[in-house]
C-alpha cells in the first residue's frame, strides 16, 4: 500500500533524473524548472515571480465618489496592473471613468461585452469607461495600463458585473489622446457615492 | 458638479485620506454597446405613427 507522500514522490524524477518506469530520456529532468510560488504576496505570487510587486492596496470604509491614487510614475514603472472589486452603491447601472492627472479630456473608449443572451460592441466615442456596474451590484475588473512607444495611454479593462441573477463580461478600452506621463489615477463614478464601502483597489508595478 | 468624496491615496506613502469635494461626474451616459441610432430611429417612426404624426 502507497502512502500520500510515497504516492507524491512517483511523481518527480529518480536520482538518476528518469521518472518512475522510465528508461528512456525524452523526459528527463534538468532540475532546473521546478520552482515554487513564494507565497508573500495576495496573488499566490503569480504576478510576483513574472516581476511585479504591489504599491497600492486600499478597502474604502465608506461609500466614495473616486478613489484617487497619487505619486505614480507610469514612465517609471512601465506597467501598472489593476485590480479593482467592488459594488456599486448606487441604484441604478453606473459607469466608472478613468482618468489620469485631474485631466478629463481626450478620452475614447471600446466596449464589448456578453451577458450571455446578447452580445454587443461599440465605440463610446470621446469619453472614459473604465468598468460597469449593475444596479447595486457587484464586479471584479482586472486591468493593465502601459504607454505605447509614442508616449500615448493606453488601458484595457476586463470586467465581469453580476447583474443580479447573472454573470456578464465586459471589455474596455481606454485610449488617452495625450503623451503626458501619468503620475495620477482617478477612477471615478457617474454617480454620487457610487464605490460602496468594502471596495478593494489594488495597484501593482513592474518590479526592479 | 456634486458634492461627493474621494477616497485619495499616496502610492509611496500609503497615506490615505477622504476628501468632500466638489466632484465632475462623468457623462457616460452612453447604453450599453452604443448608441443603435437605427434603432432609435425606428422607435421615433413608430412613436409618430401611434401619434398620428405620420
Amino acid at each position: 500500500m502507497h502512502g500520500c507522500l510515497e504516492f507524491l514522490s512517483d511523481l518527480l524524477p529518480d536520482a538518476d533524473g528518469l521518472f518512475l518506469g522510465e528508461t528512456l530520456t525524452p523526459r528527463r529532468w534538468d532540475g532546473g524548472k521546478l520552482a515554487f510560488p513564494t507565497g508573500n504576496s495576495d496573488l499566490d505570487g503569480r504576478y510576483i515571480q513574472s516581476g511585479f510587486e504591489k504599491i497600492v492596496d486600499v478597502v474604502t470604509v465608506e461609500a466614495v465618489t473616486s478613489i484617487v491614487v497619487d505619486n505614480l510614475d507610469l514612465s517609471a514603472a512601465r506597467a501598472y496592473l489593476v485590480f479593482f472589486s467592488f459594488r456599486n452603491a448606487y441604484g441604478n447601472a453606473c459607469s466608472f471613468a478613468l482618468y489620469f492627472n485631474d485631466v478629463t479630456t481626450g478620452y475614447t473608449t471600446q466596449q464589448m461585452y456578453s451577458s450571455g443572451s446578447s452580445t454587443a460592441s461599440g465605440n463610446l466615442g470621446a469619453t472614459s469607461r473604465y468598468t460597469y456596474a449593475y444596479g447595486s451590484q457587484r464586479v471584479t475588473n482586472e486591468g493593465l495600463i502601459m504607454r505605447t512607444p509614442d508616449n500615448y495611454t493606453l488601458a484595457m479593462s476586463r470586467s465581469f458585473p453580476w447583474t443580479g441573477s447573472a454573470s456578464t463580461i465586459f471589455f474596455h478600452n481606454v485610449h488617452w489622446n495625450n503623451t503626458a506621463n501619468p503620475t495620477k489615477l482617478e477612477i471615478r463614478g457617474e454617480y454620487n457615492y457610487s464605490i460602496a464601502s468594502g471596495s478593494r483597489l489594488m495597484i501593482f508595478k513592474v518590479k526592479g | 458638479m456634486v458634492l461627493g468624496k474621494r477616497l485619495i491615496v499616496d502610492a509611496k506613502t500609503g497615506k490615505q485620506n477622504y476628501v468632500e469635494t466638489e466632484i465632475d461626474l462623468p457623462d457616460t451616459a452612453t447604453p450599453l454597446g452604443g448608441r443603435d441610432t437605427t434603432k432609435e430611429l425606428d422607435d421615433l417612426i413608430a412613436l409618430l405613427k401611434s401619434k398620428g404624426v405620420i
